[in-house]
């Protein structure tokens, strides 16, 4: 038999979800019986820009 | 009028939220404008467009949080102010102990296989391709992703058999679980690989009020079908499809394929064992109608009973409804009209009801403007002033910006209907109504107040406005199908079984005027 794409074994298997964003689709999802995990995200570390920012700052 | 802004530095909220946090402030007493966002340069500039101060603005960065509030007087604007913080902490309802981290989440659930995404665009590229590393498909509903991220993405995805549904993806069914905006559906032999989402949520919708059911439901994104993207996502969930046993026919709803993906598509569809189903919403060049192997639909309606007769179903009486039937009812209801009635204004939630309709005009020869003109001609000079039949699409980013989309917050669908009732030429209102999975609790009661108003206002002028709508959902549905559809009848609004319907109705009252 033929091996299944990942995707193809999303669709077989149903989706097991990680969440980034609103956390109501996490909610939806779980209401529907999908084993999911939401993502407490929050954004990168401030940007080379930010970065000299803050050592202007301390020095 | 007083105005106040206030920055808080390095503090992140999720956009969505904090629309949620606005909508409330707005609210408040003697509050006229209230905006809780990230300090984007876009949403700076919003801002400064609404008059707050830009000595204070200067000062905001994109992981700044940025609280203007306008009011009546400056006391009611810091009563307002107070409230901001109680609102915000009911955001952070997360257990310390909560993954931070895409890679940290794949430890709490080793057996992912699906990242569902809907960050704000500048960071979900970043996370779409961190997921496909970790060899999970993805879920992509941000929009805002630029179109080389979503090449980019959707080449690695092929490489390695994933699919990435998205950017811009509404709504998918995946074994039968819904993400994102998805109606409740019962499973069946439908497969559907669609590029917008209200159209998927219609087709699907109908299928399961027509006794069928889904199989899987792809999301493919906005821009898939175009040739700069080449139907990536198209190609992968179709050789999926074909292969699912649990798929007997797939369904394609789409804006025309570029050219060259078309080829590709057509290729896959000739040799396929299994019969294809298209709605291309928009013009049909003719090499589309020459090369397209499969069947061709030229509604979501058309393609739901297409989808039937092969599999052998019969065709429910409201999908059977005919020209002349509908013809009959408008007669009916155009004596009700007063002569100088003449003009439409759809006010659609839905894209793609907004789009159907323009197409529907179309093809009766009927004037109209839009927001999201079907081709430049038809567009909106102002999309806060209508003119003659409009048909706005009121997702549009226009009336999107800092607010939550109208299948969530009705207010400006709200604010338009008494706006438009005001207009003595306009004859009818027509409207959608989009029920499932985080959509509005109650899509019609959000509405049913501004119909009253509006018909009230109309008879003490001694005239009659004929509200017009349909409902997309079924039954199963967290809102009821049924319910909404009875409140929205008892309101004195003539309510449609599909959105293609409803327009054919309409442009059967107002084609003789």
């Amino acid at each position: 038999m033929e091996k299944l794409s990942p995707f193809q074994k999303l669709l077989a298997e149903g989706p097991k979800a990680i969440n980034l964003g609103l956390p109501e689709f996490a909610e939806a999802m779980k209401a529907q019986g999908a084993e999911v995990v939401h993502v407490d995200w929050s954004p990168p570390p401030p940007e080379a820009e930010d970065l000299a920012e803050i050592l202007e700052k301390l020095l | 009028m007083f105005r106040l802004c206030e920055v808080q530095k390095k503090r992140y909220f999720d956009s969505m939220f904090l629309m949620r946090v606005s909508q409330r402030l707005r609210a408040e007493p003697g509050i006229t404008e209230a905006a809780v966002v990230m300090g984007t340069p876009a949403n700076i500039q919003i801002l400064l467009d609404l008059g707050f101060p830009k000595e204070e603005l200067a000062h905001a960065g994109p992981n700044d949080l940025v609280v203007a509030i306008a009011g009546e007087d400056e006391e009611k604007v810091r009563a307002a102010l107070a409230k901001v913080e109680e609102l915000l902490s009911g955001g952070r309802e997360v257990s310390p102990q909560a993954p931070k981290t895409l890679a940290q989440a794949l430890a709490y659930l080793p057996n992912a296989n699906i990242a569902v995404i809907s960050l704000p665009g500048q960071y979900a590229g970043q996370e779409a391709k961190k997921a496909l590393e970790l060899g999970l498909n993805v879920f992509l509903f941000s929009s805002n992703v630029p179109l080389e991220v979503e090449i980019a993405l959707k080449n690695m995805a092929r490489e390695k058999g994933l699919i990435v549904m998205g950017p811009d993806c509404g709504t998918a069914i995946v074994n039968g679980v819904g993400l994102g905006f998805a109606n409740v559906v019962r499973r069946g032999p439908v497969g559907v690989i669609a590029a917008s989402g209200t159209g998927l949520q219609e087709f699907s919708s109908l299928v399961h009020r027509a006794g069928a059911g889904i199989s899987h439901a792809i999301g493919t994104g906005s821009r898939d079908f175009s040739d700069s993207v080449g139907g990536l996502t198209a190609l992968t969930a179709f050789e999926a499809l074909e292969k699912d046993e649990g798929t007997k026919v797939i369904a394609i709803i789409a804006k025309p394929p570029g050219e060259r993906t078309l080829a590709l598509l057509a290729e896959k569809v000739k040799r396929s064992p299994k019969p294809v189903v298209a709605c291309f919403l928009g013009p049909i060049s003719e090499t589309l109608r020459r090369e397209w192997p499969g069947l061709l639909a030229s509604t979501i309606d058309e393609a739901v009973v297409l989808t039937l007769q092969i599999l052998g179903r019969p065709v429910p009486r409201f999908l059977s409804v005919t020209e002349e039937e509908l013809a009959r009812l408008a007669l009916a209801e155009a004596g009700k009209l007063s002569p100088k009635q003449r003009y439409v204004r759809g006010i659609f939630a839905g894209g793609t009801f907004c789009y159907q309709a323009q197409l529907l005009f179309y093809r009766h020869g009927i004037q109209f403007r839009s927001n999201t003109p079907l081709s430049p001609q038809f567009a909106l000079a102002n999309p806060l002033r209508s003119e003659g039949h409009t048909l706005l699409d009121m997702g549009d980013e226009f009336f999107t910006q800092g607010r939550l989309h109208p299948m969530i917050d009705p207010t400006l669908r709200y604010e338009r209907i008494l706006a438009e009732a005001k207009d003595e030429e306009v004859a009818v209102i027509l409207l959608d109504f989009v029920l499932g999975y985080n959509a509005s609790s109650d899509p019609a009661g959000d509405l049913i107040p501004a119909i009253l108003e509006a018909q009230a206002q109309r008879e003490q002028q001694g005239t009659h406005l004929i509200f017009v709508g349909s409902v997309c959902g079924t039954e199963a549905d967290p809102q009821n199908y049924e319910d909404q559809v009875r409140r929205l009848k008892n309101a004195g609004v003539l309510v449609f079984p599909t959105q293609a319907q409803a327009t054919e109705f309409v442009l059967h009252l107002i084609g003789g005027r």
